[in-house]
Formats: structure tokens, C-alpha cells, sequence
């Protein structure tokens, strides 16, 4: 895989990684309003499982592949699913060995966090305008 | 007490094949959509090869938009699994 390809996918992903850590502290915020600290620290953790899952997908989206679009597709598919196992991984820890768990607030940080990710399709386009 | 026990077997016997249709469903949808997206890059790809870089890059973020219900339902039934609000309600 070439370096422009490389650029694109960190900075598209380093777009979306953004605005996915304003929504979740914003989602944090209004938590630890409503109904206190492990509700706040419930919201960050469902955030940082998208985060985290999506940085471990980008990595093996990295990988050099064989340049031909069967190659690129089933890297991007094994991206894929390490990026759901990831975040699978993570969700499991939270819910099996945080005793404070505020389960709404996990899947409001979760929720936003993983819709918000979209947001760095706003970036490829306007690379493609320039 | 024994009709509680018997509501908390049907509560957690319900909530068991509630969680395995979030994920069924679930995946079933997500499947469907990243096959139709990955269809249409490989027609993109073959008529127009020198835009495979650019395309790469929407793949990635579409996939992960394509896979957000799947997580959150995988979310959710994380929630009725280790934390059913359901059964506070018997108790």
C-alpha cells in the first residue's frame, strides 16, 4: 500500500477520532450532572472501547497488502472484525469488572461515540475537492 | 417464593432469546450492508482504478457507520446480559 493511501486513512480516522472524544466527554459531562462520577467514568468507558477498536482496526488497515481491490477489500474486512472483536473485548471488561458501572451511560458514550465516527467522511470529501 | 423463582427463570429465559436476536438481527443487517458496499467498491474499482486510494478511505470510515447498530446492539445486550434492569422489577 502506498504512503498517500497510508496519509489518507490515519488522517481521516485521526478526523474521526475527534470528534468521537468531544462527543464522549460531552456525553460524560451531562452523565456526571445527572447522576454522578461512576456514571461520568461509565460514558468515558464506552467511549475509549469505540476509540481504542477503531485505532486497532486502522492499524491493520495499514498493513501493506497486494494493491489489487480483492487485497485492499479483505484487508479492510480483517480490519473489520479485529475492530469489533476489540471493542467486544473491551465492552466485556467494562461490564465484568467495573462493580460502578452505570450501564445507560456506557451505551449513551458507546452510542455517540460510534455515530460520530462518520464524521471523518467529511474530511476525505474535502480532500477530494481540492 | 416459588412463583418468583418461576418469574425469574421466564424473565431470564426471554431476555436470553432477546439478546440472541438484537445480535442475530443484528449481524444479519450489518452483513447485508457492508456486502452492498463492498459490491459497489469493487465496480468503482474496476472501472475507475486510479480512484482505488480515495475509495479505500470511504470504505474504511462507511464500514465502520455500516457497523455502529451492530456495536451498540452488541452494547445492549452486554446490558441484559451482565446487568438486566428487568429483574429489579421482581425483585
Amino acid at each position: 500500500m502506498d504512503k498517500v493511501t497510508n496519509t489518507k486513512i490515519s488522517r481521516a480516522f485521526s478526523k474521526a477520532a475527534r470528534w468521537q472524544i468531544i462527543i464522549t466527554v460531552l456525553i460524560s459531562c451531562v452523565s456526571l450532572l445527572a447522576a454522578g462520577m461512576n456514571a461520568a467514568i461509565s460514558a468515558i468507558a464506552g467511549g475509549a472501547s469505540v476509540i481504542v477498536g477503531g485505532f486497532a482496526g486502522m492499524m491493520m488497515a495499514r498493513r501493506p497488502n497486494g494493491g489489487t481491490p480483492g487485497a485492499i477489500l479483505f484487508s479492510m474486512l480483517k480490519a473489520e472484525v479485529i475492530r469489533v472483536l476489540v471493542i467486544a473485548m473491551l465492552l466485556l471488561v467494562a461490564f465484568r469488572y467495573y462493580p460502578g458501572l452505570f450501564p445507560l451511560s456506557l451505551i449513551g458514550g458507546l452510542a455517540g461515540s460510534a455515530l460520530a465516527s462518520g464524521a471523518g467522511l467529511r474530511t476525505v470529501n474535502n480532500e477530494n475537492d481540492d | 417464593m416459588g412463583n418468583t423463582v418461576q418469574y425469574l427463570a421466564m424473565v431470564q429465559s426471554y431476555t436470553i432469546i432477546g439478546i440472541s436476536l438484537i445480535i442475530g438481527l443484528g449481524a444479519v443487517a450489518a452483513c447485508i450492508g457492508i456486502s452492498l458496499m463492498c459490491c459497489s467498491f469493487l465496480n468503482g474499482a474496476a472501472r475507475q482504478p486510479e480512484l482505488i486510494p480515495t475509495l479505500q478511505g470511504k470504505v474504511f470510515l462507511l464500514m465502520g457507520l455500516i457497523d455502529a447498530p451492530f456495536i451498540i446492539g452488541v452494547g445492549l445486550a452486554m446490558m441484559f446480559a451482565f446487568a438486566n434492569p428487568l429483574l429489579a422489577v421482581i425483585k
